[in-house]
């Protein structure tokens, strides 16, 4: 109550004062004295982004849908409240019951983006917590992490207490399970609880574990120091997406927040297996929710929200087994109902140009298309099915359908890749500006314009590039320059690019060892926060941090730590296996293709867990 | 078909969201409880609803307004209730009237507003008799769209300022609406100066009570006769 008061008098000095009064429509409050397990969802970066991820919604129901189990929100505050929050001493704290977060039972972190890392670390210290595992007795709350970089937890291993590796909805009831049992017979104890855990699938506690180095840094080998914990960590999978847990009354933010709407999330997984994707790779197999069952909660979620908005949630919409059926009904409910529908990845066949252009009817906005290479050569590397014709077909229908701003998604630094290949992304823009020119009987028209969209590649842990080196600063710099030459001379065409330093530091951390919880925490002692921030990212802290510690960072992206047998996040098992993920980066450097697994397996391995519904249902 | 007016209470930490979320906020009630507003024609079709006068950020009411056409007609007391189920902490519909569809927009006909000022006062209310007793009361509004400021007179903008018993705080009540409008958040300012102090906007919770029409009579009295 007290902290509800300073805050009361306290916040017209910030600026978006909304983000830390909670309170929104459709979120929980329980009496905290009475729940057994109070639980904080902390996502570390800002309320506008966090909210608009769908996981913690997910999360916050499976947890809140338990009578004694009380989940709040936490999220990182920007940096003018935090400076109030250290001036005044107010602890980091939920949103929910505006309760300090050490006094929490558990504190989970969703990892989302590397460059999230030091934001945690923040946090923690603005909660009043010792930032290593190892220094946190039985007064503090458990740290576990989740979420896609938790597929490689090495980096954070010392920070956090243990780990979910995979989908958490049924994972984390379990975890509860065991809390409330161990809480029932008096105290908690950290390391009963710890070692209990690791019966459940998907739990890694990196204190059970420890990797021996080699001279060269590379990993000998992994000593377990637990008898009775698992060799390797299986993911966990939530099997049948349509019984499985969805927010049907999701919070609705006061503020508004990056996407404000209403979100259906049809399946999980990708069958595709583009090479440098990991969530192509880690979120095997495919598993939908039926058409009926996603109307069903969509209704229900309009119903509960008021939104005026619904978008659907994949990693490859036109893949949806029922798309045509569901889009025809999504786009009836959307008349009778006054919501827009807003579909994003498609793929663009003729189908998708009759939705959209019905969907855009009078304010066609852009159209987003990702052929991610240049050239057919370096799509089949990157087994990115794409080809020219498909790319010159789309762009051709859009513009006679009247789109005018077309936004073209790229990598760069990929394996193999050659100036021949960025020349392609060029000829690219320049062919689809020729196209617009014959359909407009050769008038300029300044209305058209093309954006080229340039990303630069991270190699990723648990995808068939996991081994590749990344490109240097100095690569990567002249590779914008170079297109930037280029691009400036065609008219209509605009380039934006990454900056470099952020993609080598997410880099550093994506295939980081344990030994990089030091580098992170000094980089945060320096200053670091809010990296994926272009205003906030500060590169020099980030090489001083690595000089301090006597670390060589190029050590993570040159791909010398691969040329060991043992990875960092080899203790961690997607389902996908070591052999499949070679033989696909083989076959990249020879430039095959693998087919789409709906057309038939291609062996990766994760059938020996689940059964792939997708399976071969194209072939 | 039907035209109504809401009257609500902002309160508590929601007074720190803004203008625009209250009308997304409503927007969104209105949908969930299914009750259908007229539209707008045209390419893009909005909602015919609109609000008394805009609430500053940070300010809490007792008083707030809301008007709004359905293209069905429901009961005033229905409305108020689905209303309330849908709105998250802070905010309450209090009253909920049908008007008549032709009566002259209430934001237009909206001049004055009266707002409590919670602060712990400590100086004597003559100071306030002489404050108001200046020839000019001078402050310092900045310029739309610009960075300059500038000074003017806000004197005809009072029409009554006084302490509150108990030392509760004080009394405002000033022009507002489209025509000419004072933020109390700059009478404020200026007392401050007058007393030599400094105004930080975390002295003290403005909430506002009630807006009125030019003859001084709150926005509501109207439809209850």
């Amino acid at each position: 109550m007290v902290l509800t008061e300073i805050l009361n008098k306290q916040l017209p000095m910030v600026e978006k004062p909304g983000r830390y009064i909670g309170g929104e429509l459709n979120s929980i409050k329980k009496d905290k004295q009475k729940v057994n397990i109070n639980f904080g969802f902390a996502f570390p970066d800002t309320y506008e982004i966090g909210m608009s991820y769908l996981g913690l919604q997910i999360i916050y129901k499976v947890l809140n849908d338990i009578d004694d189990v009380f989940c709040e929100r936490i999220f990182a505050p920007a940096v003018d409240m935090e400076e109030l929050m250290r001036k005044e001493n107010i602890p980091l704290f939920t949103l929910e019951t505006k309760t300090p977060a050490n006094e929490l039972d558990m504190l989970g972190f969703t990892l989302q983006y590397e460059l999230s890392y030091t934001n945690i670390i923040n946090m923690l210290d603005l909660a009043g917590m010792p930032l290593r595992s190892k220094e946190r007795d039985d007064d503090f709350p458990f740290i576990v992490g989740g979420g896609p970089c938790a597929f490689n937890p090495e980096p954070m291993a010392e920070i956090f207490d243990f780990f979910i590796i995979g989908d958490g909805e049924d994972s984390l009831p379990q975890i509860c399970d065991i809390y409330r049992e161990l809480k029932k017979k008096g105290r908690v104890n950290r390391n009963d609880f710890l070692l209990s855990i690791t019966n459940i699938e998907g739990i890694y506690v990196p204190e059970f574990y420890s990797p021996v180095y080699r001279q060269d840094g590379t990993i000998e080998s992994v000593d377990k120091l637990k008898e009775n914990v698992p060799d390797k960590v299986k993911k966990q999978i939530v099997t049948d997406l349509s019984s499985a847990s969805f927010p049907t009354e999701p919070i609705v933010p006061l503020i508004e927040v990056v996407h404000d709407r209403s979100v259906m999330e049809i399946f999980r997984g990708c069958t595709r297996g583009c090479r440098f994707c990991q969530a192509g790779m880690i979120y095997r197999p495919v598993r939908e929710r039926s058409k009926d069952c996603a109307i069903d909660l969509i209704k229900e979620q309009l119903a509960s929200t008021g939104y005026d908005e619904l978008s659907l949630l994949s990693l490859s919409t036109s893949d949806y087994s029922e798309f045509k059926p569901l889009v025809m009904e999504l786009m009836e409910l959307g008349k009778e109902k006054n919501v827009a529908v807003s579909l994003p990845s498609l793929r663009l066949d003729s189908f998708s140009f009759e939705v959209l252009d019905e969907i855009q009817k009078y304010k066609k906005t852009g159209l987003t298309f990702a052929p991610e290479a240049g050239t057919q050569r370096l799509r089949d590397v990157i087994n990115k099915s794409i080809t020219d014709k498909d790319i010159y077909d789309a762009m051709g229908h859009a513009i006679s359908l009247g789109w005018t701003n077309i936004k073209l998604y790229f990598m760069i630094g990929l394996p193999t890749e050659t100036y021949e290949d960025l020349d392609g992304i060029v000829e690219i823009a320049k062919n689809i500006m020729d196209i617009y020119y014959d359909h407009n009987k050769g008038r300029k028209n300044r209305r058209f314009n093309i954006t080229i969209s340039v990303s630069n590649f991270v190699p990723k842990p648990h995808t068939p590039f996991q081994w590749s080196r990344q490109d240097t600063a100095d690569e990567f710099n002249e590779k914008h320059s170079y297109l930037k030459e280029k691009i400036k001379k065609l008219k209509g065409v605009s380039l934006n690019y990454h900056n470099t330093e952020p993609s080598l530091i997410e880099a550093y951390l994506a295939r980081g060892d344990r030994r990089l919880g030091d580098v992170i925490i000094k980089a945060w002692e320096k200053g670091c926060k809010f990296d994926s921030w272009r205003e906030h990212f500060n590169f020099n802290n980030w090489m001083k941090a690595f000089e301090d510690l006597c670390i060589d960072p190029t050590f993570y992206s040159s791909g010398e730590i691969t040329k060991s047998e043992v990875l960092p996040w080899d203790i961690i098992d997607t389902g996908v296996t070591k052999k499949y993920l070679l033989r696909e980066c083989e076959k990249a450097l020879e430039g095959k293709q693998t087919h789409d697994c709906r057309i038939s397996c291609t062996a990766c391995g994760v059938n020996r867990y689940v059964k792939c519904e997708r399976e071969g249902t194209n072939g | 078909m039907g035209k109504y007016l809401l009257k609500f209470k902002k309160l508590g930490l929601i007074r720190y969201t803004s203008h625009l979320d209250l009308v997304r906020l409503f927007h969104r009630a209105f949908k969930r409880q299914g009750i259908s507003l007229t539209y707008s024609k045209g390419f893009n079709p909005h909602p015919k609803m609109s609000f008394g006068q805009p609430l500053s950020l940070g300010f809490e009411s007792v008083g707030e307004y809301l008007e709004f056409e359905t293209s069905e007609s429901y009961e005033a007391k229905d409305i108020k209730d689905m209303l309330n189920i849908a709105m998250p902490d802070g905010i309450e519909i209090t009253d909920c009237w049908k008007i008549d569809t032709n009566q002259k927009s209430i934001s237009s006909s909206v001049e004055w507003a009266s707002y409590e000022i919670q602060w712990d006062c400590e100086f004597d209310s003559s100071l306030i008799e002489e404050f108001l007793n200046q020839d000019k009361i001078i402050a310092l509004k900045r310029q739309k769209k610009k960075s300059t400021m500038k000074e003017i007179d806000i004197k005809p903008l009072i029409y009554k300022f006084n302490k509150l018993d108990g030392n509760k705080g004080l009394y405002a009540m000033v022009r507002t609406g489209s025509s000419s409008n004072l933020n109390p958040q700059l009478l404020l300012e200026a007392f401050y100066q007058f007393l030599n102090r400094e105004y930080s906007k975390d002295n003290c919770i403005i909430v506002r009570l009630d807006l009125y029409n030019s003859r001084l009579e709150p926005l509501s009295s109207q439809l209850l006769t």
